[in-house]
């Protein structure tokens, strides 16, 4: 009878608090699957976690309170790309990989540790992002416990030395832009005469660079045939145009990693002598 | 009235001697509990120094040469009174995080070495005394009824360290006291939710498993929620659980 009544109890406190698997996707389409609508703690004791953290830990900085809803993983891949709060493990309940597959061939890519944006711990079962208030410092979910601020090997977890470091690879306004410069700036450009098109500052030699000249009309690209590409450096590019028409020039720059790290533009506007 | 006398004077003697021979824990409860605690490791100006958890963790440690002194009770309140012993909600899964203050405190490494330790660390367990709020569990820093601190209790209740409480002779005074714990966190709602009566479910489930009850299907998913260190996936999993750990 005492276990009956113990098994109702359990499942009406279940109900009220029904949480339930659902499946996000990482930004190129894979399923992660993620537990929602977990119940939350009490306000009391959601402020005594948060005091027991920060008193523990006080090297670190408190950002904001202790909650059972969501975890690191769910704020550094899922919640700081603008999704719902929900917990995120490291594997799947099959046992598969999960949070793995933000970087597996995916949006993520690995890079150096002072591009990262976003850090996996795999020793600790911990994932965080770079901070924006201060860059050498992680932001991250302590499980239950606050999201805090802290040096990349402070905080709770074992192992915090061992880091393997991503960034989005193409994320938005993750690199600079700007506009490139043409010497011959008070008049049009004439068909058969090389112009120069400057950035606004020269990169150094570990950097590649990419130019992509396309005809305004109908957005093809007419490198070789309708504009000669003279030289290219770091800093500039000299241009012969063979026909008359309004030309988008872009020169992209590229770091070791062939991440974009620039892109500057411009128009160029070639009429017949 | 010599006699008397000597007599009288030998049964007080005795006596006295009695007290100090039968009591000598009361004496000491009160000398080692004075002499050893965390504040002076977790003084701020000394606290801040630490760098890493792993720097946290080797300062924590009781001094050798009183260690082995301490009596029981008290040894078990101050493992529960580790100032990392809440870490282990900052882990996805929850016993991993309690396992790295179960195997590098020495506080826990000598309470594991004592013998009947397991019988006294339930007898501990079984006599806390819940609380109706979160306000009353916490107010007191030496209120083990705290959600956190008693779900750490149980987490090492949960350990291989008290595997011994699933013996065939401990195995029924384990679930008995389980039970009713569980049962009273279902009486005080508002301050044993969910994260609290998971660890409930937790200890019931290694119950479950000792029993040897559970068909194949059913123990590889009590099993499985062991190892996630009792955590839910969602409901239907958790109804499972519920059910098959309340047989």
């Amino acid at each position: 009878m005492k276990n009956l009544i113990c098994f109702i109890c359990a499942v009406l406190c279940l109900a009220t608090n029904a949480q339930n698997l659902i499946i996000l996707k990482t930004p190129e389409g894979k399923d992660i699957e993620a537990i929602a609508n977990i119940p939350e703690m009490s306000a009391y004791e959601i402020e005594q976690l948060n005091k027991q953290t920060k008193n523990a830990f006080p090297q670190a900085t408190f950002v904001c309170n202790s909650s059972s809803t969501y975890n690191c993983h769910s704020y550094a891949w899922n919640i700081s790309e603008g999704g719902e709060k929900c917990w995120i493990n490291q594997f799947k309940s099959n046992g598969g990989y999960n949070v793995a597959l933000y970087w597996t061939n995916d949006a993520f890519v690995s890079i150096s540790e002072d591009l990262a944006k976003k850090i996996f711990y795999p020793d600790g079962d911990h994932s965080a992002i770079r901070s924006i208030i201060e860059p050498d410092k992680y932001e991250s979910k302590w499980g239950k416990g606050p999201v805090m601020r802290h040096a990349p090997g402070y905080g709770p977890y074992t192992n915090m030395a061992k880091r393997i470091y991503f960034v989005k690879a193409q994320q938005e306004n993750s690199y600079e832009t700007g506009f490139l410069e043409c010497t011959i700036n008070n008049r049009s450009i004439y068909v058969g005469e090389a112009a120069t098109f400057k950035t606004p500052k020269r990169w150094s030699d570990e950097y590649s660079f990419e130019i992509q000249i396309l005809n305004a009309k109908d957005e093809e690209d007419v490198i070789d045939t309708k504009a000669i590409i003279n030289s290219l450096s770091s800093k500039e590019i000299n241009v012969t145009f063979k026909a008359a028409g309004l030309y988008h020039i872009t020169y992209n720059v590229y770091n070791t990693n062939r991440i974009k790290v620039a892109s500057y533009t411009c128009e160029a506007a070639v009429k017949n002598p | 009235m010599k006699q008397i006398f000597i007599i009288l004077l030998l049964v007080v003697l005795s006596a006295s001697c009695s007290n100090d021979i039968t009591m000598p824990e009361q004496n000491q409860q009160n000398d080692y509990s004075n002499h050893f605690t965390f504040d002076a490791i977790t003084e701020p100006s000394n606290w801040m120094t630490y760098n890493s958890l792993v720097e946290m963790l080797k300062a924590c440690q009781i001094p050798e040469e009183i260690l082995h002194n301490i009596p029981t009770d008290e040894l078990i309140k101050i493992c529960l009174n580790h100032p990392l012993a809440f870490i282990y909600t900052a882990y996805n899964n929850e016993a991993v995080g309690a396992d790295i203050i179960f195997n590098n405190f020495n506080g826990f490494k000598e309470l594991n070495s004592r013998k009947e330790h397991c019988n006294n660390v339930l007898k501990f367990y079984s006599d806390i005394k819940l609380q109706d709020s979160p306000i009353q569990a916490y107010s007191n820093k030496d209120n083990f009824s705290a959600p956190i601190k008693m779900g750490f209790l149980e987490l090492y209740l949960a350990s291989p360290a008290n595997a011994e409480l699933l013996s065939p002779k401990n195995i029924g005074k384990f679930s008995k006291v389980i039970s009713e714990k569980y049962l009273e966190k279902q009486q005080h709602p508002d301050c044993y939710k969910m994260l609290s009566l998971r660890k409930s479910y937790l200890l019931k489930a290694k119950v479950a498993i000792a029993t040897g009850e559970l068909n194949h299907d059913e123990e590889k998913s009590v099993l499985e929620f062991i190892n996630d260190g009792g955590t839910f996936n969602n409901e239907a999993q958790a109804k499972r659980i519920i059910s098959l750990t309340s047989k």
